[in-house]
C-alpha cells in the first residue's frame, strides 16, 4: 500500500513538471496567430489598422467584464503574476477597477509599440512579434516606447531559449511552431532545416526592412 | 377565414423574406464572440502579459481639469511610486 502510494506520489510530481514545463514554452501556434490576425484585420487587406484593433479592444473589455457593470475589476483578470502589477498601473484612478477608457489607453500604446514600422497598422510579423513579446517581454532600451529592430534581439533570445526544448542551440519547425511556416523557410539561410538565434534575429530584422 | 389567413400570410412572407440575410451572415454577437475567441487563444490576459506590463509602466496619467495643490502633490507622489525609471523587465510565471 505504502509503495503505491510513493509510487503515485512519484507520477502527480511527474505530472506537475511536465506541465510547468509545457506551460513555460506555451507559445501559441502561427495558424492561432494567423486566425487572430485574420479575424482583427476585417477589411482583409492583411494588415490591422488602428480602427479594427479598436474593435478587437472592445470585444475584449466586453469579454473581460464578467459581471457587465461597465468595468474590467481585477478579479476578473487571468491567474498571472503579471496581470495584477499592469492593472495597477493603468487603473489611473486608482478605484481598483478598470474603465474602457483606461483598457483603450493600455491597448492603443499596445498597438503603437507593436507598430515597428510606424505606418499606422500592424503586418502579420508585427503582430506575431506583438505575441511572443506578450509572453516573453520586452526592454525598451532607448525609451522610445516602441519595439525597434535594434531590440529584438534580447527579447528574441528570450524567445529562442523558451523554444529550444532539447538545448541544442536550434529550433526545430516543431520547436518554432509559432512562427509562420513562409517565415521559417526564409529566415534558414543555411537550408539545414533548424534556426539558430543569429537565422532568427538577422530574418526577423530583414522582414522588417531594418 | 379569409380576414386571418393575410395577416398570417404576411407575416409569413416577411419572416421567410428575413431568413437570407439572417442566413448570409453571422450575427454582431457572434462575430464578436469569435473574435475574442481568436484573441484569447493567442494572448490570454486582455492587459498584454509581460509587454502590457512594459507599456502600462510608461503610460502617463491623464491630469484632471484642476485639482489642490495638495492633490498634484499627492499625485506626483503616487506617480514617483509606480513609475519606475528604468526600463521593466518583466519576469511573469504563471500562479502556483
Amino acid at each position: 500500500m505504502n509503495l503505491l502510494r510513493q509510487h503515485l506520489r512519484f507520477v502527480a510530481l511527474f505530472a506537475f513538471i511536465l506541465t510547468a514545463l509545457a506551460a513555460r514554452a506555451a507559445l501559441p501556434n502561427s495558424a492561432n496567430i494567423r486566425a487572430a490576425f485574420s479575424a482583427l484585420d476585417a477589411s482583409g487587406n492583411t494588415a490591422i489598422n488602428l480602427d479594427e484593433w479598436e474593435r478587437g479592444t472592445a470585444v475584449l473589455f466586453q469579454s473581460a467584464d464578467r459581471d457587465r457593470n461597465g468595468f474590467i475589476d481585477a478579479a476578473d483578470l487571468p491567474g498571472t503574476a503579471i496581470a495584477p502589477d499592469t492593472f495597477l498601473r493603468v487603473d489611473h484612478n486608482r478605484d481598483g477597477r478598470l474603465s474602457r477608457d483606461e483598457f483603450g489607453v493600455l491597448r492603443r500604446e499596445l498597438f503603437r509599440a507593436a507598430d515597428i514600422d510606424r505606418d499606422d497598422q500592424l503586418l502579420i510579423v508585427e503582430y506575431e512579434l506583438l505575441i511572443v513579446f506578450e509572453q516573453v517581454g520586452w526592454v525598451d532600451r532607448n525609451a522610445s516606447e516602441r519595439i525597434e529592430p535594434s531590440e529584438l534581439r534580447e527579447s528574441l533570445t528570450r524567445a529562442f531559449q523558451q523554444l529550444d526544448l532539447d538545448r541544442n542551440g536550434h529550433l526545430s519547425p516543431a520547436e518554432a511552431a509559432y512562427l509562420r511556416p513562409d517565415a521559417f523557410a526564409t529566415f534558414d539561410s543555411d537550408r539545414d532545416q533548424t534556426l539558430t538565434l543569429d537565422e532568427l534575429v538577422a530574418g526577423y530584422r530583414k522582414e522588417l526592412g531594418a | 377565414m379569409k380576414r386571418h389567413l393575410t395577416p398570417v400570410l404576411l407575416l409569413s412572407f416577411t419572416f421567410l423574406g428575413s431568413l437570407p440575410s439572417a442566413l448570409a451572415a453571422p450575427s454582431t454577437s457572434a462575430r464578436d464572440a469569435s473574435l475574442a475567441a481568436a484573441l484569447q487563444a493567442v494572448s490570454p490576459d486582455p492587459l498584454g502579459g509581460q509587454l502590457g506590463l512594459v507599456v502600462a509602466s510608461r503610460i502617463v496619467a491623464p491630469k484632471p481639469a484642476a485639482t489642490s495643490v495638495a492633490l498634484a502633490r499627492l499625485s506626483a507622489l503616487n506617480s514617483a511610486k509606480t513609475r519606475p525609471a528604468t526600463p521593466i523587465v518583466a519576469n511573469a510565471r504563471p500562479r502556483p
